[in-house]
């Protein structure tokens, strides 16, 4: 476990034998001052048992353990690909003809009850709600 | 029933406002103003378009006109909270592109001081933001990532797996007494020191605001005032 090391800037990784892999791509390998990064394909190499012999083995925390399968998959995007699918969401937000007008935010302190709002759906002139729920 | 039925009934929100962090010379103002009449944009709430406004650390709001811009809001502010000046902000910016336009993002250490507000809503995005750009880069990190990382993930497990591999400077601790709690490697301990810590910001930012939300509320009745009929007044 991790305890105060010099005042200095320098981030130290921990001294010990640390094996840490994420699960299904790499494993990151620790030897002192040393970092390997081996590929799970590379684990069966001449040599890289004997080395891995006697280290720990610590897994990575998955994204999936922390936020759950969707939000994960939405964490492995490239930021390209998560602004592509944002487009997509503001297509879908005005084809059921949402709003330009913020939410209310009653928390901000910018709030302003009195400030005008559009009023209006600027999204598809279509969408009507044929049916309500009791509530 | 899911995301899109929980956005329609207004409990799940997608950004839908563009908030611009300028900087607040006078060349500047008038090239912004010049650009916000491009897009027919009025003010639509207090304070009004003012240098000293922004300076004092208001944000002011905009709705577009414009037929390609319209019903959009624009946010337009100079000072943030526990944010550095401009001209910092601007070195650590984030360029992309999109259609052959260029965006300058603010770099993301500094959108994660920005969300530190008194909003419930930022610290989710504040935790995430973290978690994001930590699985994306832990494998090879920089020292400048580490430092992130220890100053602002708000996950206690991540934090954990984080401390297993790397010491922390004796400053950090400083910085963040939470991080001394990393000993113990107990996440209800530190998920517990990460809800204190969040209230003692939260708690800060109101106290920014209470001056300034002052400031707002005589601004609006300025405004009610000016826009009432005065009584007895007749033609």
């Amino acid at each position: 476990m991790s305890s105060p090391a010099s005042d200095d800037d320098a981030f130290q990784p921990m001294p010990e034998r640390t094996l840490f892999t994420s699960g299904k791509v790499v494993a990151i390998y620790r030897v002192g001052f040393f970092t390997t990064i081996l590929r799970r394909n590379q684990l069966n190499f001449p040599g890289c048992q004997r080395l891995l012999r006697g280290a720990k083995l610590c897994l990575m925390i998955t994204p999936e353990e922390i936020v759950g399968e969707e939000w994960a998959s939405w964490y492995r995007l490239s930021p390209q690909e998560r602004w592509h699918e944002s487009e997509k969401l503001w297509q879908v937000y005005f084809y059921l003809g949402g709003s330009l007008d913020a939410q209310p935010d009653t928390q901000s302190p910018f709030f302003d009850p009195g400030a005008p709002s559009m009023g209006v759906a600027h999204g598809r002139p279509g969408m009507r709600i044929l049916r309500r729920s009791r509530v | 029933m899911g995301g899109q039925a929980c956005v329609f009934y207004g409990a799940a929100e997608f950004s839908r406002d563009t908030d611009l962090a300028i900087l607040a010379s006078s060349e500047n103002l008038a090239r912004l103003k010049k650009s916000l009449a491009d897009l027919k944009a009025d003010v639509i709430a207090v304070p009004q378009f003012e240098a000293k406004y922004l300076r004092k650390g208001h944000a002011v709001h905009f709705r577009c006109n414009h037929p390609e811009a319209l019903g959009m809001r624009v946010d337009v502010m100079t000072k943030m909270r526990g944010v550095d000046a401009f001209p910092k902000l601007w070195t650590r910016r984030t360029t992309i592109e999109v259609d052959g336009s260029t965006i300058e993002l603010m770099g993301l250490p500094d959108l994660v001081q920005a969300k530190k507000t008194q909003r419930d809503k930022d610290w989710p995005m504040i935790r995430r933001l973290v978690e994001v750009n930590y699985f994306a880069n832990r494998e090879t990190p920089t020292k400048d990532q580490l430092r992130f990382w220890f100053l602002e993930l708000r996950t206690p497990q991540l934090l954990i797996e984080l401390a297993r591999q790397n010491r922390i400077p004796a400053q950090l601790f400083r910085q963040r007494p939470l991080l001394t709690a990393l000993e113990s490697e107990d996440e209800s301990l530190l998920a517990k020191l990460l809800i204190d810590e969040e209230e003692k910001v939260r708690g800060a930012d109101r106290q920014y605001w209470m001056p300034l939300k002052k400031e707002l509320e005589a601004l609006r009745h300025a405004r009610i005032s000016r826009t009432k009929p005065t009584a007895g007044r007749r033609a």
